[in-house]
C-alpha cells in the first residue's frame, strides 16, 4: 500500500499551465472566441475612452499652443504701430511676463526696483478688483456702490478714496483675501504712485518708440515691412526700443505676409466690379460675397486659379497667384479649425485636460468593462463546473483547478485586451478624425501616450479577467465534487 | 481497534469464515446522509455499517433511489457523510486535508461514473493522462503508461480520439482507464453499465473483471445488470438507506429464486 503523503500533489507550473489553457481553448473555439470577444468589446470600450480623451487632450494643447503663437505675433505688430494703453500695461505688469516687463522697464527707463515695485502693486490690485467681483451680491453692490471692480482699484490713490473703501469694506463685514486693510492702506499710499509713474513713463516711452521705428522705416507700415523684412529688420526693432528676437523675425514675416494678402483680398472683394463679378461666376447674391464665403468655396486648385483671375483683374499684385490663394485660405481654415478645436475648453475653465465629466465617463466605461468581463468569467467558469469536478475527482488540487481556470481566462484576457485595445484605438483615431479633421495630425506625437494607453487597457483586461476568474473558479474548487456535478 | 472488532461482529454470520483472515481496505460505520432540511429533508443513508475486503469484486445491488450512489459517493470521498465515519485502510476519510484527499482521490481510488464524465476537449489520451499529470508523472512517462492502459482497454488504435467521436462503449471503456492510471488499490464503479447495451455492457464488466483478477485491484461496483453476479465475490444489498443483507456469490447460486423474486 502506498503511504498517504500529500505533498507529491503536483502544483501547477507556469509551462503546464499555459499548455492546458491553450488545449482548453483550442479545442472549445467558439467558447473562447466568445469569451475573447466579450474582452475585445469591454476593453475596446475602455481604450476608446482613455486613448480618445488623450487624443483630444493633445490636439486641444497642441491648438492652444498654435493659437498662442498667432495671437502673439499679431500682438507684435500691434504694439510696433501703437502705444499701449495704461490699463494694458498695467496688464502686463501683473502678468509677469519678463520679456515684456524687460521692454517695459526700457520704455520707462525704472529702476530695477520700481519696475519690481510696479509689478507687484499691479499683480496686488488685479488680485484685489478679482476677490471684489467675487464677493456675494449684497456685500459686492455695498462695497462697489455702482462701481466696476477694476475701476474702484485705480481710483483707489484719489484723494478720500481709500478711507470711504475701508469705510464700506467695514460695514458690509466683507472679508477680503490677500493683504488686509492696513496693508492696502500701505500700498495704496506708497506703491500705486511709484506704479503709475512706471505706467506713464512706459506709454510715454512705447509713444516714442513707435514714432522711432516709423521713422527709422521711412513712413513704410510696419505690417508691410514685417511681411518683407529686409536682414536688419530685428535689429532695427530693437533699436527703436521693442525687445524683438531674430528669431522671431520669419515666423512674424509669414505670419504678416498671410495677414496682409487676406486683408488684400477682403478689400478688392470690397470693391463692386469684383464683387459683382464674383457673384456673377459664382453665381451667389451680391450680398454673399465676402472674405468668409470665399475661403469655405475656394478649395480646389481650379477655383483658386479663377479667384486669383479675378483679383488679378482688380489690381491685386502677380504675387497673389492661385497658389498663393489656395495656401492662405488653407492657413485660414486651419486657424478656424484650431478655433472651433478649443472652442469647448472655455466651459472648462480654458485648461485643455482632464475634465469632471471626462473623469465621471472614464469611470463609468471602467464599470462596464468590469461588468462585461466579470460576467463572462462567470458564464465560462460555470459551464465548466461538472469538468472542474471530474478533475477534483481525478485528484486535483483545489489551486491547481484555480490556478488552470484563472490562468486561461488571463490568456483570454490578454488576447482581448490587446484586440480591444487596438480595436478602441482605431475607433478614437476615426472619431478624432470626424471631430478635428486634419489637425489628428497634430496629436502624432503623443502616439507614445496613446499606444501606452492602449496596453494599459490591455493589461487593464487581463487583471479584470484574473479578478473575475477567481471568485467563481474559487468556488467551484472548493466545492465537494458531487456537490458541483449535481450544479448543472 | 475495539471498534473495528465490534463491527465486524455485527455482520451476518456469512462473513465469519472469510472475514477472519481478510483485510478490510473500505469500512463505514454509522453512515448516514441527508439533504435539505427539515420538512424537506431527505434521508438517502440511515446508518450503513459495511466493508469491503482487499482484493474483492463487491457489487452493490438495490432498486432506484436505495442511496447506491449516495453510498458510492460517500466512499469515494467525493461528499461529505452528515455522520459515521469512512475508513480507507483505517485512516478516517474525514480526518483528511485538502491536499490528502487530492492525493485519495488521485493515488488510491479510481472513479467510474455512468455518464463516463470524460473532459470533452480532450482526447483519449490526454484523459487517461489527465490523472498522471496531478500525480507529477513526466509527460513521455505519462504517454507510455497512457498507451498501455489504452490498449489494455482495447482502443490503442482510437488514442487521438475525442468523446465526441466514440461510441458510449468505447468512451467508458476510456473512463475505465483512466481510472486506473495511477494504479490504485480501489476501483469505484457507479452503474458503469447502465447507459450501454448488452454487448459493450459484457465487454465493460469484462474489462472489470480482468482488472480484478490480474491486477488485484479491488473493485466496488454497483449496479442493476445482473450479469455482475455471475463474477462478482460478494453482493451488498441496500435497500432504503440500509444494508439490507450481504450475500457470498456462491451462497447466492442456492438461493437463486428468491433474488429473481425480489428483482
Amino acid at each position: 500500500m502506498k503511504p498517504l503523503v500529500a505533498r507529491n500533489q503536483v502544483r501547477l507550473g507556469p509551462t503546464r499551465a499555459f499548455q492546458l489553457a491553450v488545449n482548453g481553448m483550442r479545442y472549445r473555439p467558439l467558447r473562447s472566441g466568445v469569451t475573447v470577444a466579450v474582452f475585445a468589446l469591454a476593453v475596446a470600450f475602455l481604450a476608446h475612452m482613455t486613448s480618445y480623451s488623450l487624443l483630444r487632450h493633445s490636439i486641444q494643447a497642441a491648438a492652444l499652443t498654435e493659437l498662442e503663437q498667432d495671437r502673439d505675433l499679431g500682438e507684435y505688430l500691434t504694439r510696433f504701430g501703437r502705444a499701449d494703453s495704461p490699463a494694458a500695461i498695467r496688464e502686463e505688469l501683473a502678468s509677469g511676463d519678463a520679456a515684456r516687463i524687460a521692454e517695459l522697464q526700457r520704455f520707462s527707463a525704472a529702476s530695477p526696483g520700481e519696475i519690481e515695485t510696479a509689478s507687484r502693486v499691479a499683480k496686488t490690485l488685479r488680485e484685489l478688483a478679482r476677490a471684489l467681483d467675487r464677493l456675494p451680491a449684497a456685500q459686492r453692490a455695498m462695497v462697489l456702490a455702482d462701481q466696476a471692480a477694476t475701476d474702484l482699484v485705480e481710483g483707489l490713490d484719489e484723494p478720500g478714496a481709500f478711507d470711504s473703501f475701508a469705510d464700506r469694506i467695514a460695514r458690509s463685514g466683507a472679508r477680503l483675501p490677500g493683504p488686509s486693510v492696513t496693508e492696502l492702506r500701505e500700498i495704496v499710499t506708497h506703491s500705486v504712485p511709484v506704479m503709475n509713474a512706471v505706467v506713464d513713463r512706459s506709454a510715454a516711452g512705447h509713444s516714442r518708440a513707435v514714432d522711432d521705428l516709423e521713422r527709422r522705416l521711412r513712413g513704410v507700415p510696419v505690417a508691410e515691412v514685417a511681411a518683407n523684412p529686409p536682414a536688419e529688420f530685428a535689429a532695427t526693432v530693437r533699436a527703436a526700443g521693442f525687445e524683438f528676437a531674430d528669431a522671431d523675425t520669419s515666423r512674424l514675416s509669414v505670419f504678416a505676409r498671410e495677414r496682409n494678402d487676406l486683408a488684400r483680398i477682403g478689400s478688392l472683394l470690397l470693391t463692386p466690379e469684383t464683387r459683382a463679378r464674383v457673384a456673377r461666376e459664382a453665381r451667389i447674391s451680391v450680398g454673399e460675397v465676402s472674405l468668409e464665403t470665399m475661403v469655405a468655396k475656394v478649395k480646389s486648385r481650379r477655383r483658386a486659379a479663377w479667384l486669383a483671375g479675378i483679383l488679378h483683374d482688380g489690381g491685386a499684385p502677380a504675387s497673389l497667384d492661385a497658389e498663393r490663394v489656395r495656401d492662405i485660405f488653407g492657413a485660414h481654415r486651419h486657424r478656424a479649425r484650431l478655433t472651433a478645436a478649443v472652442a469647448d475648453l472655455a466651459d472648462t475653465g480654458g485648461e485643455p485636460g482632464m475634465t469632471t465629466r471626462t473623469g465621471l465617463l472614464l469611470f463609468l466605461s471602467f464599470l462596464v468593462c468590469a461588468v462585461g468581463v466579470a460576467n463572462a468569467m462567470l458564464m465560462s467558469v460555470t459551464e465548466r463546473f461538472t469538468e472542474i469536478a471530474t478533475m477534483k475527482c481525478l485528484g486535483g488540487l483545489d489551486g491547481f483547478i484555480m490556478g488552470l481556470f484563472v490562468f486561461e481566462a488571463m490568456v483570454q484576457g490578454a488576447v482581448g485586451g490587446l484586440l480591444g485595445g487596438a480595436l478602441g484605438l482605431l475607433l478614437a483615431g476615426l472619431r478624432g478624425l470626424a471631430e478635428f479633421g486634419p489637425l489628428v495630425n497634430n496629436a502624432s506625437s503623443s502616439l507614445g501616450t496613446v499606444v501606452l494607453s492602449v496596453a494599459l487597457s490591455a493589461l487593464v483586461g487581463i487583471v479584470l479577467a484574473a479578478v473575475a476568474a477567481v471568485g467563481p473558479a474559487w468556488v467551484a474548487a472548493r466545492l465537494s465534487p458531487m456537490e458541483a456535478m449535481r450544479v448543472e | 481497534m475495539t471498534g473495528v472488532d465490534d463491527s465486524r461482529g455485527r455482520e451476518s454470520g456469512s462473513d465469519m469464515r472469510a472475514g477472519a483472515d481478510r483485510a478490510v481496505i473500505i469500512r463505514t460505520v454509522g453512515l448516514e446522509k441527508v439533504y435539505g432540511v427539515g420538512e424537506a429533508a431527505t434521508h438517502a443513508l440511515r446508518g450503513v455499517d459495511a466493508f469491503v475486503y482487499r482484493g474483492e469484486l463487491i457489487a452493490v445491488m438495490g432498486p432506484s433511489g436505495s442511496g447506491k450512489s449516495t453510498f458510492f459517493n460517500m466512499v469515494g470521498a467525493l461528499d461529505s457523510p452528515s455522520s459515521g465515519r469512512i475508513l480507507i485502510d483505517e485512516v478516517d476519510v474525514a480526518q483528511l486535508s485538502a491536499g490528502e484527499l487530492a492525493f485519495l482521490r488521485c493515488r488510491k481510488i479510481g472513479y467510474i461514473f455512468q455518464s463516463y464524465n470524460l473532459i470533452r476537449y480532450m482526447t483519449a489520451l490526454e484523459n487517461v493522462t489527465t490523472p498522471m499529470v496531478f500525480a507529477g508523472v513526466p509527460p513521455e512517462e505519462a504517454r507510455r503508461r497512457g498507451m498501455a492502459l489504452l490498449n489494455l482497454v482495447g482502443l490503442g488504435e482510437r488514442w487521438s480520439h475525442r468523446p465526441i467521436e466514440m461510441s458510449g462503449g468505447q468512451q467508458q471503456r476510456v473512463a475505465i482507464a483512466r481510472s486506473m492510471s495511477n494504479e490504485p488499490n480501489i476501483l469505484l464503479a457507479d452503474e458503469p453499465t447502465a447507459n450501454l447495451d448488452l454487448k459493450t455492457g459484457q465487454d465493460v464488466l469484462d474489462i472489470l473483471q480482468r482488472i480484478n483478477r490480474e491486477r488485484g485491484v479491488t473493485v466496488v461496483c454497483s449496479t442493476h445488470d445482473h450479469r455482475l453476479l455471475n463474477i462478482c465475490d460478494r453482493i451488498m444489498w441496500i435497500r432504503d438507506g440500509r444494508v439490507a443483507r450481504v450475500e457470498h456469490r456462491e451462497d447466492l447460486r442456492i438461493t437463486v429464486g428468491r433474488i429473481e423474486g425480489e428483482g
